[in-house]
């Protein structure tokens, strides 16, 4: 018996020493620039969960990239945001998405989750540094571990083919013109409406990583907007409307926000109450396209310059 | 809890090391100990059906020391007949109420009564089949005064319900795993390392070449019209892998698990795809239940006995039951109908016991003779798995239409090389294995430490690269 447990016990400590450094080595050698880099033309990167990701056609806006992504916490943004401006410097502009339900407390959800974790991890492994290691590991260390295996199989696949960009290999996100139109039907059924009631506590962990990414930003010289994507006028989840206001107030008196909460759209364009759907993408696509021709990073008050213009637009109707 | 879950692999150490502790202490605390993991690890899938498995338990219990203690050969068959009843019932109405109930409504429906009869809206107990067919084995041993009932409520309960045997077999008997209970068991160190390295092998078996095989197989079995001859027939060639490697690989991980319990478990599996007819495919294929439908339906039915339609109509008999056991699906029916015409020329001239040995004994290659037999018996058993696999009788011959299509000729879209590489490797290492209880049994056992762990490293290695997304296991629904 004696002998058994000390073969087990070794083996087992070898085994977690082989896999560990497989998972090390191969992070560190997709840790590479190259392997992260856009092309020269991109000035502009938009980040944030899934209204973003439904509501900038990046094929009509110029020289933008959209890699928002559903879903996502801003752990993973942030981790995104980093390792973008870090490989591409040629990036001068980050727009990130704040708007109601990203400060809720029911956030960190996105963060404890394991199915999410699971799918995340692998995605972001090879740009995390150990201190993000034991971000994930503290809030989930079932998933965390579990992760690991398909963090091998990904990692071990990518360098084994040769991949050379890796943002081609795994969902770093991107736009996604989704075809639906459900608002006719959510409105008359009412059953959404009172689905979406999501905590008005803040978390902290979602602003924090904000921040982390205002510093970054700073740091590379990179202009950061915060922006809400349209969302229907019958989108429940606005009660914390103030306590959004006040945290941009006050936690980010040096940024422009850019709402577009009022972007005026019919409801054939609405994917449901909180995402476009590819009209409505188009639509705002364009919109935001002229903004940036008409020197909207540059503009001195970059959010009277978007207020102004959605009245317009709305006048011109 | 699954086998191939990490959840799994935080259990048994866990069993393990308290097993062994508690091993000088008694042997009863060790069953009380073996029993508790056994029922934690069944509520891990639904607590709500432990009610079930206990009630089973206790009534196969009881009515067994009814029986032996039975003043009058009329109580005891009262007591037999109350435990059958109940136990087939439990199967009866969780397994094959709603089966019956639409097929009964079908069949006024072709005569033009518009009938709705209710159907249940409840799930299958997971290991249902398998602990109803322990407990009837021991039932029917004790009343054919074949053994003594089991005094001791804890070890029977463990005989029922022993973990790595729970939900999907091996289906043992009281003679084999009872005094196995009863009896101090004494660590050894090679059973124990064998039996992890069986635990590895059936891992691989599961997660690399079942799971991998399920990919295509399901994509191929969901979608039959849009496929060629070719890919369909590879479809079906998968699933013949992928439900060896699921059933034989969790039947890996059983025996290995109590081995390293210090219990032996019967072997299920004998490298079915190397046998050189049907019958000798039976043999080799879901041991554990082959002998129990032989033991307790083919012989008290008269067995080979009583001339050639005796033997003909026991054999159709044992093949139905046998398919509508595996589910409450006239797929598994015809089945299992299938397999007893495959069968019957050889039961008919007696030459279903003519290939008992290991095919090619002690020789790399088969004859040639032995090599088409096996293709030509492989090929068959593909063909009878289309209905195991699909969802109605009317799909599977849309299946097996397609293949026996021009088609056929073409190659495969959309060819799965990885997964062909995958099956060759396996089907070679397990032809160099078959003289082993399985495949690696002695593979690398003299190397130098350093190679051989080298070894389980590698296979450690392409379990992770190679695994596909965990699926459950393919018996745990009959």
């Amino acid at each position: 018996m004696k002998k058994f447990t000390i073969r087990i016990v070794v083996f087992s400590i070898l085994t977690f020493m082989v896999l560990s450094s497989i998972v090390i080595l191969s992070n560190i050698l997709i840790n590479k620039d190259s392997h992260f880099s856009i092309e020269n033309k991109i000035k502009y990167i938009v980040l944030g969960h899934s209204h973003p990701e439904g509501a900038f056609n990046d094929s009509l806006i110029s020289n933008t990239k959209n890699f928002a992504r559903g879903g996502e916490h801003y752990f993973y943004t942030y981790l995104k945001a980093r390792k973008l401006i870090e490989s591409n410097p040629h990036v001068k502009v980050i727009f990130l998405e704040l708007t109601n339900n990203q400060i809720s407390l029911d956030m960190e959800n996105w963060i404890n989750d394991s199915q999410k974790n699971m799918v995340n991890i692998p995605i972001y492994a090879p740009v995390m540094n150990k201190g993000d290691h034991y971000f994930v590991f503290k809030k989930n260390p079932y998933a965390y571990f579990k992760s690991q295996e398909i963090v091998i199989k990904k990692n071990l696949n990518f360098l084994l083919y040769n991949k050379k960009n890796i943002l081609l290999q795994r969902d770093w996100g991107g736009f996604y013109g989704n075809p639906r139109q459900k608002v006719d039907s959510i409105i008359r059924s009412n059953k959404n409406l009172k689905n979406r009631n999501l905590k008005i506590e803040v978390s902290n962990t979602c602003l924090d990583f904000i921040d982390k990414i205002e510093i970054i930003c700073q740091k590379q010289g990179v202009k950061l907007f915060l922006i809400r994507s349209p969302q229907h006028s019958k989108y429940v989840f606005n009660q914390n409307e103030e306590i959004l206001q006040e945290i941009i107030r006050t936690r980010y008196p040096k940024l422009h926000f850019l709402d577009f909460n009022n972007f005026s759209l019919l409801n054939e364009e609405y994917s449901d109450l909180e995402h476009l759907n590819y009209k409505g993408a188009k639509k705002f696509s364009l919109f935001f396209n002229t903004l940036l021709n008409d020197g909207l990073i540059h503009n001195s008050n970059p959010e009277q310059m978007v207020k102004d213009r959605i009245i317009n637009l709305s006048l011109k109707k | 809890m699954l086998f191939n879950t990490l959840q799994y692999f935080i259990f048994l150490p866990i069993v393990f090391i308290i097993y062994w502790w508690v091993n000088n202490k008694s042997i009863k605390l060790q069953n009380i100990l073996l029993l508790t993991a056994s029922y934690y690890f069944y509520a891990c899938w639904d607590w709500r059906f432990l009610f079930l498995l206990v009630f089973s338990t206790g009534l196969d219990y009881y009515t067994g020391l009814k029986m032996f203690y039975a003043s009058t050969i009329n109580n005891k068959k009262i007591w037999f007949w109350l435990s059958i009843s109940v136990n087939l019932g439990f199967l009866g109405v969780f397994k094959y109420y709603n089966f019956f109930a639409e097929s009964f409504a079908d069949f006024l429906n072709n005569f033009g009564f518009q009938v709705n009869v209710g159907t249940l809206e409840i799930i299958l107990p997971v290991g249902i089949s398998f602990y109803t067919f322990h407990g009837l084995s021991y039932v029917i041993d004790i009343y054919k005064n074949r053994i003594e009932p089991e005094r001791n409520v804890v070890d029977y309960s463990l005989f029922v319900s022993y973990f790595p045997l729970l939900v999907a077999g091996p289906i043992e008997r009281a003679t084999h795993l009872l005094p196995q209970l009863k009896k101090k068991r004494v660590f050894s160190y090679l059973s124990a390392t064998d039996g992890l390295r069986q635990i590895l092998w059936g891992l691989l078996k599961k997660v690399v070449i079942a799971d991998n095989c399920a990919i295509y197989a399901n994509a191929i079995f969901d979608n039959p019209q849009s496929h060629s001859g070719s890919s369909l027939a590879l479809g079906a060639v998968f699933f013949a892998f992928q439900i060896y490697g699921d059933f034989s690989g969790y039947s890996d991980i059983a025996l290995g698990t109590s081995r390293l319990l210090g219990i032996e478990l019967l072997k299920n599996f004998n490298y079915p795809y190397f046998s050189r007819d049907i019958a000798e495919f039976w043999r080799r294929w879901h041991i554990s239940l082959s002998t129990w439908f032989r033991d307790y339906l083919y012989i008290p039915l008269g067995g080979s006995r009583g001339g050639m339609w005796m033997k003909v109509r026991n054999t159709l008999i044992i093949f139905l039951v046998s398919g509508f056991w595996h589910g409450a699906n006239w797929t598994f029916i015809v089945w299992g109908l299938l397999n007893a015409l495959y069968i019957m020329p050889s039961i008919i001239v007696s030459t279903n016991r003519n290939n008992i040995d290991i095919v090619a004994k002690g020789s790399f290659f088969p004859s040639i003779r032995d090599f088409l037999n096996i293709f030509l018996t492989f090929c068959l058993t593909v063909l009878a798995w289309i209905f195991f696999r699909a969802e109605t009788v009317g799909q599977a011959l849309f299946y097996l239409k397609g293949i026996f299509s021009v088609s056929i000729l073409s190659i495969p879209e959309n060819l799965p090389k990885i997964e062909i590489l995958l099956c060759s490797c396996f089907l070679l290492i397990e032809w160099i294995g078959r003289e082993n209880n399985y495949a690696i049994e002695t593979f690398g056992k003299r190397w130098n430490i350093i190679f051989r762990w080298s070894f389980y490293l590698f296979l450690i290695l392409l379990l992770i690269y190679f695994g596909a997304k965990e699926q459950n296991f393919i018996y745990f629904q009959f």
